[in-house]
């Protein structure tokens, strides 16, 4: 098993609105492995966002704070760095992708300029001429042919994949140890959608660096994860490798999602399973599991408090008082 | 001459002007629909899938006549509706009804959800407060949401919740076709299938057909009945959706399902062939349209437009290409049925 690159422990993260505080995520365990795809998959709203941009210290502010954990990277808690040594490693050591590749680029700077200005931040080493010849080389690499004049091209003459693989270039400009990529292919049409997994993927072999691949999507998971966490409303409920889950998932509410895809080899005629509610506002969020008011295998019990993961098997662990009692082979 | 079907789309034809920046230029057209012909079987589904921008929502509101058609016709049962106006249209839009992707924008924020549901009453019925408060109350039994909600506002409900509504307003009438553009794609996974189940119970309650857009291929095969692939405005494959997923005859639609990720570990593949984007409707190839991204293209393909003809041998299967033999030979499918 290799080692882990980067540990999210007991991460808690709370905002003030309106309506009070908040508690979006509660203890959020996850580990990043070195060169593997870490998975972190759930409906909207569950926290899968806010716990990446807590891992690059993204997060709104003042709204937005840490109350409790540690984000342990190089033996450096993340949490409690100095913004300047912050800078280092934001875009240089983890870089981020983001959802949409329209707004994730400044629309009124050359794809040139925007890409140097990584060089210029993270390799002050290099040389203004070195620095453009790396950008054109980045630029082939992630699969946009005639570089040169794209790098004076602004980021409307580009379509939605090309945009998405410039994005892709700026985080990959500094080689980072951990690419986070949030949702990058939500906004794609599937055939493009494929050509970016396959980019990734084969980007990923190259370099060797760690993912955290965050997506709605369980067919993107099935493809391109090596492990996977399951959020729901703020807690990781179960975390495990990829096969794992999609053979034995432990956690009803796992279950329920897997249940509920359609899939193509799937009869016409089945009805597609259901999880029946909806998830309850973070505002008032029941005591114990959170999933307890859709959970069809719900017991007096998981009213308690339920925030640890018990484990099922080494590599295997689940957020449920009653998995031991669920047969799902 | 009477037949079963609810739907008739012949040649339909739906060109937008494009304002040319300079002057004394022609000025450009995208051919967002370019000859479309589909027949919609009484209370069948009919998926339409594609990749954005290759004219499905435009179709889809061409035949409920929020757009006017350039050419073609519209056949509702029987009834050439494409230039029909004023009181006519009122009745047949009664019958044709609509729902929209979006159920954040589709809904009025500043109406209750008793003034957005009896406002088709208002319109198409004459009734009075208590019996339009009655069927508005029926509505939202039969699509699966409390009664006292009605004086609740549209920002009081989630996203599934809301499409449930948007559902509810499109039946109110009894319609007899419901064409519903992309309608799961903004909801989650869960919700996503609850919507799915309700919208094929409605069918079988209601007789309803069903015109299902989507991109989500593993969607419209689990609601349609058959399938048309659409791609740069034109229609370049159509089968029922278990032959289309059997046999797939047309190298888009297999490049198409070639992309889905599908969600089993256990056969992970290695992709070929998907590379290419959507050329501009402004100016699509001349022949096939396809071309620019075929790897079985030849010069045949650069001069001539293949037909949506069968070609197979199996009457029901139309496809467009003129290398449907080699594309068959070549197909691996990526999954068992």
């Amino acid at each position: 098993m290799s080692p882990a690159i980067l540990e999210v422990k007991d991460l808690c993260v709370s905002f003030e609105t309106e309506q009070g505080l908040l508690n979006v995520l509660d203890h959020v365990c996850l580990e990043i492995k070195k060169g593997k795809t870490l998975g972190l998959v759930g409906e909207s709203g569950c926290g899968k966002s806010v716990t990446s941009m807590s891992i690059m210290r993204l997060l709104p502010q003042p709204s937005g704070k840490i109350v409790k954990g540690e984000i342990l990277y190089d033996n450096t808690d993340l949490t409690k760095v100095s913004s300047d040594q912050l800078r280092n490693i934001r875009g240089n050591r983890i870089a981020m992708i983001f959802q949409e590749p329209m707004t994730a680029l400044n629309p009124v700077k050359t794809i040139g300029s925007q890409l140097l200005e990584v060089y210029k931040l993270h390799r002050k080493d290099l040389t203004k001429k070195q620095a453009y010849s790396a950008s054109i080389e980045i630029l082939l690499k992630v699969g946009i042919p005639e570089a040169a004049t794209r790098m004076n091209e602004h980021p409307h003459q580009l379509s939605g994949g090309m945009r998405q693989r410039v994005v892709i270039a700026m985080a990959l400009a500094c080689e980072p140890d951990i690419l986070i990529a949030d949702e990058p292919t939500t906004a794609l049409d599937v055939t493009i959608q494929a050509q970016i997994l396959e980019l990734m993927k084969t980007l990923q072999s190259e370099l060797g660096m760690a993912m955290l691949f965050i997506t709605h999507d369980l067919g993107v998971i099935a493809e391109l994860c090596d492990d996977v966490a399951v959020m729901y409303a703020g807690r990781v409920v179960e975390k495990t490798t990829v096969k794992q889950l999609f053979n034995h998932p432990r956690h009803p509410y796992s279950i329920g999602l897997l249940n509920s895809i359609p899939k193509i080899t799937s009869k016409k005629l089945e009805r597609l399973s259901t999880i029946e509610g909806q998830v309850p506002s973070l505002t008032d969020m029941p005591d114990g599991c959170r999933f307890q008011n859709r959970c069809e295998f719900s017991a007096p019990t998981c009213s308690q408090q339920s925030h640890t993961l018990s484990k099922v098997s080494d590599n295997h662990f689940v957020n449920c008082h009653k998995w031991e009692h669920l047969n799902n082979e | 001459m009477s037949s079963n079907y609810a739907l008739q789309i012949k040649n339909l034809v739906k060109y937008f002007p494009v304002k040319s920046n300079k002057l004394f230029t022609k000025p450009l057209t995208l051919k967002a629909v370019d000859g479309i012909s589909l027949n919609v079987k009484a209370g069948e589904t009919l998926g339409i899938v594609g990749e954005s921008g290759c004219g499905k929502s435009t179709l889809a509101k061409t035949i409920a006549r929020l757009i006017t058609s350039d050419a073609g016709e519209i056949f509702f049962k029987d009834k050439n509706i494409t230039h029909y106006k004023h009181k006519d249209l009122k009745k047949v839009r009664s019958n044709i009804q609509y729902v929209f992707q979006d159920p954040y924008e589709s809904l009025n924020p500043r109406h209750t959800v008793l003034s957005i549901l009896e406002e088709p009453f208002i319109i198409h019925a004459k009734m009075n407060a208590q019996q339009r408060r009655a069927q508005v109350e029926h509505l939202l039994s039969k699509v699966g949401l409390p009664t006292d909600c009605l004086q609740k506002y549209p920002h009081e409900f989630s996203g599934g919740q809301r499409q449930r509504i948007g559902i509810a307003r499109a039946i109110a009438l009894n319609p007899e076709v419901l064409i519903c553009d992309e309608p799961v794609s903004a909801l989650d996974v869960s919700v996503q299938s609850q919507i799915i189940n309700l919208l094929k119970d409605l069918q079988t309650e209601l007789g309803l057909s069903i015109i299902f857009i989507a991109h989500d291929l593993a969607v419209v095969k689990h609601i349609s009945d058959r399938i048309a692939v659409m791609y740069l405005g034109e229609i370049v494959e159509e089968a029922s959706s278990d032959e289309l997923f059997n046999n797939p005859q047309h190298p888009y639609t297999q490049l198409l399902m070639n992309a889905i990720p599908n969600p089993d570990p256990s056969v992970r593949r290695i992709r070929n062939n998907i590379s290419g984007e959507l050329p501009s409707p402004i100016n699509p190839p001349k022949g096939c349209r396809f071309q620019s991204r075929c790897h079985l293209g030849d010069d045949k393909c650069t001069q001539q437009n293949p037909d949506l003809i069968a070609r197979t041998g199996n009457e029901l299967h139309l496809v467009s290409c003129h290398h449907t033999k080699q594309a068959r030979e070549r197909w691996v499918s990526p999954w068992q049925l």
